[in-house]
């Protein structure tokens, strides 16, 4: 079952398009990073997944077959909007039962029990809490009311390290506990590798990037060598980025597997997901998409650039 | 662990949806500042308007009666302070009520919460402006009655002088509900549309206040097509002829008076330049005051043609509310 599946998505706000051409399908049971800068498209996607936003064109589904919005898909989602929009004047603890009271389904117990473990007093109005407190009710209550899919928007922005890291570990612990799948889109590129085990990467409101980490990495090598010249076998091979550091040259690339040869004079290294997602970035032209439907052809950028 | 409303449920039920029991306890617990302020502001209102008006139903007729015990001056002020504060009720109910309930959520992004959750924006919004119909509803009632028994000398809204061509007809009790209940739709609907609390608010009270004063003006007066009837002759003076209105016998509740006018024992009003002639050429044409009215008989029957058409207009704006919270971007 896909949790996600878009075909043909596009979101246009006034004359600007914050979506294009969106054509997808997430599988369950995976914590996907959502990355893109800023103006990509990842809240926009994210809000449609939600229901908070209707296509302008396209079709989305989540979970199966469910449109977003729709009663049994809000009851399957759970969703933390960007900044953690909460009842500011409410007590936790109240916050905690106006959620409970909006929801079919909730586990009062767990969602206490987790508030005390992050010592979250009950008594303390949500607007006194610090931003990774707020960030931690909203992802307690989200995950209270028991749903198949997570969505978060930026959970990690505006946190302090030592939050950002409490609010991964309580994520991590969560999909261990529950086996959901989870939606979070970042801008904390490092932080990813850690959680995600599956990237999609949004560019100028295009789908850039969207596979499964491991298979990703295994595709994609770091290449350095001398930057005079460039080989002739090179021509072969996808290059998604090149950097010059003086004599030598740093190419991410995108290889056909294990076997794939390396140029003489050329070292490989194994290139981190960072790595990879910035690559992309740099280069909005560069696409590696799931399925024969939406494969493109390597890079399309010249191994010489 | 705290108990809560509702025990731990484990999966999602096919075809539930959340009770609206729990979801009018959310209600609750937004508003329930603001519901605590307006309902010991509304008591004290009450509570004024009971405290002067057995006061004032004891002196009786000693009201009028200029003297050491003329209970006028408390009559003067009580009734002046009712006049401003009641017709404002409904605009208070629109700008406290109406305006923040959907401009807040939008403002404070809360809405990106709520709407997501089980019960969805539409149940959630019902179970948020439906109570509050109700109970502002019942609240108009309950102040138009008491103000009518307040009312010691009979004019005013209920009694001889019905005043249809002013507010005070909107503090009957059925215009009153309507009344309220508009000034609560427009805040609702202006909070939805612009989706910024003070400006929803100010936005709400204009309408309000135009809309008011429009209607005593121009619209009520005209619910029904005004009968016309002679009255008297003209009283002559040296200096030109003048007139006063007078109704004869009195044949159930009085009427209303919208203008008066000389004109044709046929009916037909005097032109401005017939208005020029002389005494004697009004007596030689038996020239009679007529006056323009709307029979006291009709007086119930406005009191209902107001209260239909202020609620469809609610009714219209509540809709468009719910139009407007469905389909936009939280």
């Amino acid at each position: 079952m896909s949790i996600v599946e878009a075909c043909g998505l596009g979101k246009r706000f006034g004359r600007t398009w914050a979506l294009r051409d969106c054509t997808m399908a997430i599988p369950g049971g995976h914590v996907v990073a959502l990355v893109g800068p800023n103006g990509a498209g990842k809240t926009t996607l994210l809000n449609l997944a939600a229901g908070l936003l209707s296509p302008t064109e396209g079709s989305l589904v989540v979970l199966g077959s469910e449109r977003p919005g729709s009663g049994p898909a809000r009851n399957r989602i759970g969703f933390v909007a960007q900044d953690a929009p909460l009842y500011g004047y409410l007590p936790v603890g109240d916050m905690l039962r106006v959620a409970q009271n909006l929801n079919l389904t909730w586990d009062d117990a767990k969602a206490r029990a987790q508030l005390a473990r992050l010592g979250i007093p009950l008594d303390r109005t949500v607007r006194h809490l610090s931003g990774g407190q707020r960030a931690q009710l909203a992802l307690t209550i989200a995950v209270a009311k028991r749903p198949e899919l997570l969505i978060l928007d930026e959970p990690l922005a505006a946190l302090d390290p030592l939050a950002r890291h409490n609010l991964l570990s309580s994520l991590m612990a969560t999909v261990a506990e529950d086996g959901l799948s989870v939606i979070f889109s970042s801008h904390v590129v490092s932080e990813l590798e850690r959680i995600a085990d599956y990237l999609v990467v949004l560019n100028e409101g295009q789908l850039q990037v969207a596979g499964q980490v491991d298979h990703l990495l295994a595709r994609h090598k770091t290449w350095s060598g001398p930057s005079g010249e460039v080989p002739a076998d090179l021509q072969q091979t996808a290059v998604i980025y090149a950097r010059r550091a003086g004599a030598q040259a740093h190419l991410l690339v995108r290889t056909s597997g294990p076997e794939h040869p390396v140029p003489e004079g050329w070292q490989s290294h194994p290139a981190s997901l960072e790595d990879l997602v910035l690559g992309y970035l740099r280069d909005p032209a560069a696409q590696m998409l799931p399925g024969p439907a939406t494969a493109t052809p390597a890079g399309g950028s010249a191994a010489t650039k | 662990m705290t108990a809560t409303a509702e025990p731990a449920i484990s999966g999602t039920p096919a075809g539930k949806s959340v009770p609206w029991r729990r979801l009018t306890w959310v209600a609750w617990r937004q508003h329930r500042g603001t519901l605590t302020v307006s309902a010991i502001l509304i008591a004290l209102l009450a509570i004024f308007m009971a405290l002067t008006g057995v006061v004032l139903h004891r002196a009786g007729n000693n009201i009028d009666i200029v003297g050491p015990n003329s209970q006028w001056p408390l009559y003067d002020v009580s009734n002046t302070t009712l006049q401003l504060v009641l017709p404002l009720i409904p605009a208070m109910a629109g700008l406290f009520l109406g305006a923040p309930l959907t401009a807040r959520e939008f403002e404070t992004g809360s809405a990106r919460f709520t709407w997501v959750q089980g019960a969805g924006r539409t149940r959630w919004l019902a179970t948020t402006v439906v109570p509050a119909v109700v109970l502002l509803a019942v609240i108009a009632v309950g102040l138009g009655l008491e103000y009518r028994w307040w009312e010691p000398f009979g004019h005013g809204i209920g009694g001889q002088d019905r005043w249809i061509q002013t507010g005070l007809f909107g503090l009957n009790p059925l215009p009153f509900v309507g009344w309220i209940v508009l000034g609560f739709s427009l805040g609702v609907f202006f909070g939805a549309a612009i989706r910024r609390t003070v400006a929803a608010m100010a936005a709400t009270f204009a309408s309000y206040v135009l809309l008011m004063f429009e209607v005593a003006a121009n619209w009520r007066p005209f619910y029904l097509p005004p009968l016309h009837r002679a009255g008297a002759q003209p009283q002559f003076t040296a200096n030109g002829y003048g007139y006063s209105v007078y109704w004869g016998a009195h044949y159930g509740p009085s009427p209303d008076v919208l203008s008066t006018a000389l004109g044709w024992p046929g009916g037909r009003l005097l032109t401005g330049r017939q208005l020029n002639h002389t005494p004697a050429w009004f007596r030689m044409h038996h020239i009679q005051i007529w006056l323009t009215y709307q029979p006291g008989g009709r007086f119930l029957l406005f009191e209902y043609i107001e209260l239909g058409w202020l609620v469809v207009l609610s009714a219209i704006l509540i809709s468009a509310t719910f139009i407007l919270i469905r389909r936009r971007a939280a």
